[in-house]
């Protein structure tokens, strides 16, 4: 046994996943199978014909073998899964399976896995194990590409053989739970949605009152040895009769509040559709902020993410917009202290404080950039469609969204819900 | 090469050996030299580089198109094996021509595997045998490989294309192992069940299943005509195996001796067609027997009234193919008794003693005991007067037996001087006339025999045997014509004769007391052999080689019946009817019995499946106890590991040495306690610990060079190892 299967091996004497059941089945080619070893052999009993008694001979052999075989293989096959914690709606995620034959004599070939509980309509494929040997390792990989947020449990692994001739399908199943939190669809924004943090015109807008390297001004003290020629205040200095030197203060963040306006919800009653677009587009101006220099803060109906930066904040934004279900009450009043600069207005009702930007989640073309890749703008596209395709009516849609403008209190069920 | 391509090669065989083997089945020339190249030409382009394929929508046009004149054969013929087989063949023609999901490819085999199973139905001949003997293993192993191709297609269908199977080390050996394995597990299992299973056990109650072999050329005729032109075949086509012995079971065959296997038996001859044809006498009379074997071997007396001491002789036959309908059971005497396995009708004549059956057709094996020397039936001598064709044919009789001081009045001549006259007779012909396979028509409004003796002088051995006949007739001595064939390529090493169908023959009886007919043959057999020439040499050799395979498959697979298998398990026949009063009397018994009957079988029945599985769990609990150290270590299939050779090699060294290692102690340690005769030794030593390490914990297996040198070094430190150590500054391996 290399190093690299006892490290397997210590991975998976920690959490390895525990078998719930075996299991045959009844497997359309293996009925085929065995009707046409029924024919045969009431054809060899029917004539004297030794050869088709042969054949015949040779079938039930081939049966045997077949259950014998793809039995024993599987009978020491242990599965464990590596899941990633986090996902993106539209972005593959690798899973990783351990494959562990602990059989010492049988080798196992071509074993499909399967997760027991896929989501709805994502791109999930199997993973394939051409070969295991007996005591052997092998690591399995597949791409699974989410179609909904939220957070998702794999709890059962299904493996399965048809192994030798296709004619008995057993499978094992595994259970091993694990959750993965599938955070909205990454959605490039257009240029200048969001406006630099530091833009022309704010010029002393990020000015803080402590020391530090930026560009405004803080105050003067004397010069020191080492000081740099340039930050002497000259004129000062002629004032005072001795040398001082400018501080510059410390550069302040410029703030952008990203409130998510959505309509009323519950458990029983889902989000348009628009919904989904809308908290991607949350995640994205939040991206956005982020990479531009911003503070961000997110409001959303139940949610309150307080000013911050960081690759960390981002992600806690980005989570609670995974988690993010439907609620019976609205965002209630937008906090606007804080934002000192921006306010991102995500929603329909029509922006409360000066310098907020409102983006209409339904028109994605005005906010949404060329950049974009053809499976996320079609993802972006059948989650705004897929009301109108459940509901089979464009117009509805649209006398919802002027009805919801008008009276927020009033949501369309759907029967499709904004969880993944 | 455990990937798609190895499938795609393996399915691309198994394809055209399906094709293949069902043209050499059916002997359809055309399909072999077509079908398979129109396979190996979709599939080259389809799965090769070009990858030009045809639109799914027009090959499924053509599958439904054939599949409509499927149906149209079906109702104007009704279904048979060869429409299936060759609409099976259709369909593959056009799937090799679209774009193949693992969907498409099972279908293909799948209809290979249904192609493979209509050649059998269609023939058991050995070529087809050695074709199927390539197909079922090609068979199994494209199954197996489909499996992996299509969990490959499954990972990957629809996904990035980057996704790869997960696959071990030693697949390759591992998949060869499980292949092997598989094969001989079904293998063993299929002639199990090939021994076990009783024959004749249906009688054909579903009708016949295809046709083995049916309307395959025997190379015999009931009829000879003496007036067609053409030439004899020389088809090396063997028509049937015999096996001569007597009743002790003693061989009588092979020394260079010769069997004639009598056929048809003919008296009649219309000298204006030139043709010879049987008594209309016993035509329209056959004594029918309504033997009808139902199953089961069974045996019958033709002839009674046989004398105990009579010398008697068994003839083992095997008919490889038999037309349906009636057809000739060949014997080498008048049959006194026959045994057989198969379904079947006999017809026999008394007065030319014979017999014939009406079968489905295919092999058919019988045996049949005769007794030489015994008259066919008693009765009064046949009329000794002269039946001649012609005043110049009894003159030239008369003239020969003249010459030989015999008298050629039957009223004048005895009896007894019958067989030496007509002996001499074929002796005039043989001696006097030559003989040829071609064969010239007569000008027309000529007798043939008269044409052969006086003009043409030549000719083959219906004319031999006819003009022998009709010189006999001419001088009042009883003859006719038989036909049938001359067995005389004997097989030492299965003690059997090949007959052929360029065996083929005729020759005369003569009777030379009442009712007993003497074979006489006119034909120059020297002659006759140089124009049926035998190879010689290696390539006779080869031919007997061909013959004992093709006899041993014959008797042994094609040709085991219920009489075989009771011989080989040394059990009594089973017969349908024994089963079904087997049946009837465990009704009885349950009737009988009631209830508690019922019951105590159903428990007999629990304990002996709790025994059954109680035994199969001691002997997985032995199993684990004993964990077959060995095996387990490496795994059935896979190969030893070199590396781990080379240690096992190296402590069983240093054990000898005296220096045997404990299991914790690291193997550098181990090695430095150790000291050796020469610095040699000791640098062998710590090169072989390196690279043992070096394999072991810095995964970098070593190379063949590298193994190379190890076992160079471990040959050292063998030859070393018995050596004593010379003193306390001997070199020892520094860690």
């Amino acid at each position: 046994m290399g190093l690299r299967d006892r490290t397997i091996r210590r991975g998976l004497d920690e959490d390895g996943a525990r078998i719930v059941r075996r299991q045959y089945h009844l497997h359309f080619p293996g009925i085929v199978y065995a009707m046409t070893t029924m024919l045969i052999a009431l054809g060899a009993f029917n004539g004297p014909n030794n050869l088709l008694l042969w054949v015949f001979g040779l079938g039930v052999g081939g049966l045997v073998v077949s259950g014998i075989i793809s039995g024993s293989s599987l009978m020491g096959v242990r599965i464990d899964r590596r899941a990633p914690e986090r996902a993106s709606v539209g972005q593959a995620v690798g899973l990783r399976y351990i494959v562990r034959n602990r059989n010492r004599v049988f080798p196992a070939f071509a074993m499909a896995i399967d997760e027991e509980e896929r989501p709805d309509s994502a791109h999930t494929p199997s993973a394939g194990v051409a070969h295991v040997g007996p005591r052997e390792s092998v690591i399995a990989s597949t791409s699974w590409v989410f179609d909904r947020r939220g957070e998702f449990t794999l709890r059962r692994i299904v493996c399965w053989s048809t192994f030798p001739f296709g004619l008995a399908k057993k499978s094992v199943v595994f259970e091993h739970t694990q959750h993965v939190l599938v955070r909205p669809m990454d959605l490039p924004l257009r240029p200048g949605i969001v406006p630099p943090a530091y833009a022309r015109g704010m010029a002393g807008a990020s000015a803080t009152q402590r020391l530090g390297p930026g560009d405004e001004f803080f105050g003067v003290r004397e010069y020191v040895p080492g000081d740099a020629p340039r930050s002497i205040s000259w004129r000062r200095s002629a004032i005072t009769d001795a040398l001082v030197v400018r501080q510059p203060s410390s550069p302040s963040p410029r703030r952008m509040r990203v409130v998510l306006d959505l309509p009323l919800g519950s458990d029983d009653i889902a989000w348009p559709a628009w919904a989904e677009a809308a908290i991607a587009l949350a995640g994205a101006v939040l991206g956005e902020g982020e990479r531009l220099g911003y503070s961000t803060a997110l409001d959303a109906p139940g949610l309150h993410l307080p000013f911050a930066r960081g690759p960390a904040h981002r992600g806690a934004c980005l989570d609670a917009l995974a988690r993010l279900a439907p609620r019976s009450a609205h965002l209630g009043t937008i906090e606007t202290r804080g934002a000192s600069a921006l306010i991102v207005h995500i929603g329909r009702t029509p922006a409360q404080a000066r310098g907020a930007i409102s983006l209409d989640p339904t028109h994605p073309d005005a906010w949404l950039s060329s950049r974009t890749t053809p499976q996320i703008r079609e993802l972006l596209d059948a989650s705004l469609r897929e009301n109108v395709a459940a509901n089979g009516m464009t117009a509805r849609v649209r006398r919802f969204v002027k009805r919801d403008a008008a009276r927020p209190a009033a949501p369309v069920p759907s029967p499709t819900g904004g969880r993944a | 090469m455990m990937g798609s391509r190895a499938f795609l090669i393996s399915a691309f065989i198994t394809i055209e050996l399906a094709i293949l083997a069902y043209a050499v089945a059916a002997g359809n020339v055309a399909m072999a030299l077509l079908a398979a190249p129109i396979v190996a030409l979709g599939w080259w382009l389809t799965e090769g580089p070009a990858k030009l394929r045809l639109p799914k929508v027009v090959t499924s046009l053509g599958v439904a198109g054939v599949v409509l004149w499927g149906i149209l054969r079906a109702l104007q013929g009704g279904v048979d094996v060869d429409g299936f087989c060759i609409f099976i063949v259709l369909v593959q023609l056009l799937k090799v021509f679209e774009p193949k999901k693992p969907r498409d490819h099972a279908q293909l085999l799948t209809l290979s595997a249904f192609l493979g199973v209509g050649a059998v139905l269609t023939s058991n001949m050995l070529g087809f045998a050695a074709l199927l003997l390539l197909l079922v293993p090609s068979l199994a192993i494209s199954a197996m490989l489909f499996q992996i191709h299509a969990v490959r297609e499954r990972a990957v269908e629809g996904g990035s294309g980057s996704v790869r199977l997960a696959i071990g080390r030693t697949p390759l050996a591992h998949l060869r192992g499980t292949v092997g394995a598989a094969l001989l597990l079904s293998f063993m299992i299929s002639v199990a069940l090939f021994v076990f299973m009783p024959r004749g056990l249906g009688t054909q109650v579903f009708g016949a299943w295809g046709n083995a072999l049916a309307g395959r050329v025997v190379g015999f005729s009931d009829r000879v005509e003496l007036g067609r032109g053409g030439s004899i075949s020389q088809s090396e086509a063997t028509v049937l195996d015999l096996r001569v012995r007597d009743t002790q079971g003693n061989s009588l065959s092979g020394g260079g001796r010769t069997w004639y296997l009598r056929g048809a038996v003919l008296s009649d001859y219309d000298p204006d067609r030139g043709t010879w044809t049987a008594a209309r006498e016993d035509q329209p009379r056959p004594v029918r027997l309504s033997f009808s074997l139902a199953g089961g071997l069974a045996g019958h007396a033709i002839r009674s009234s046989i004398p105990q001491d009579a010398t008697r002789i068994v003839q083992e036959i095997t008919l490889r193919g038999a037309p349906p309908g009636q057809t000739y059971l060949f014997a080498i005497y008048d049959p006194a008794f026959i045994e057989t396995a198969h379904v079947m009708t006999l017809f026999r004549s008394n007065a030319e003693g014979t017999l014939r059956a009406e079968t489905g057709g295919g092999q058919i094996s019988y045996t049949i005991t005769s007794v030489p020397d015994e008259p066919t039936r008693p009765r009064k001598p046949s009329p000794r007067e002269k039946q001649s064709l012609s005043p110049a044919i009894a003159s030239f009789a008369e003239d020969v037996l003249r010459d030989a001081d015999l008298e050629p009045d039957p009223a004048l001549r005895p009896l007894e001087d019958d067989l030496p006259a007509a002996r001499l007779l074929a002796a005039h012909l043989r001696r006097n006339l030559s003989y040829t396979l071609d064969l010239t028509a007569p000008p027309p409004g000529r007798e043939p025999i008269e044409w052969f003796l006086f003009e043409e002088r030549r000719g083959h051995c219906e004319y031999f045997a006819s003009a022998h006949v009709a010189l006999c007739r001419a001088v009042g001595i009883p003859s006719r014509v038989v036909t049938g064939f001359l067995a005389s390529e004997y097989s030492t090493s299965t003690d059997h004769y090949d007959v052929r169908e360029s065996d083929a023959h005729a020759w005369s009886e003569v009777e030379s007391s009442p009712g007993l007919w003497v074979t006489l043959d006119a034909t120059p057999e020297g002659t006759l052999r140089a124009a049926q020439p035998r190879p010689t040499g290696l390539l006779a050799r080869a031919r007997q080689l061909i013959a004992a395979i093709d006899y041993a498959w014959v008797r042994g697979v094609v040709g085991f019946d219920e009489h075989d298998r009771s011989q080989l398990l040394g059990t009594e026949p089973v017969r349908d009817a024994d089963i079904a009063a087997r049946l009837q009397g465990v009704a009885r018994r349950m009737q009988v019995g009631g209830t508690p009957l019922i019951l105590r079988a159903a428990l007999t029945g629990a304990l002996v499946g709790v025994a059954t599985i109680g035994v199969g769990l001691a002997l997985l609990a032995l199993w684990r106890i004993v964990r077959l150290p060995a095996i387990a270590r490496r795994g059935l299939f896979a190969p030893r590991d070199p590396v781990e050779r080379l240690a096992r090699d190296l402590a069983r060294v240093l054990s000898r040495r005296g220096v045997p290692r404990t299991p914790w102690e690291p193997l550098q340690h181990h090695a430095s306690r150790v000291s050796w005769p020469d610095a040699d030794a000791a640098r062998a030593h710590a090169r072989l610990v390196d690279l043992l390490y070096a394999a072991r914990f810095a995964g970098s297996p070593p190379g063949p060079a590298s193994l190379e040198e190890a076992r160079r070094d471990l040959a050292t430190l063998r030859s070393a190892a018995g050596q004593p150590t010379l003193g306390p500054d001997a070199p020892a391996l520094v860690a």
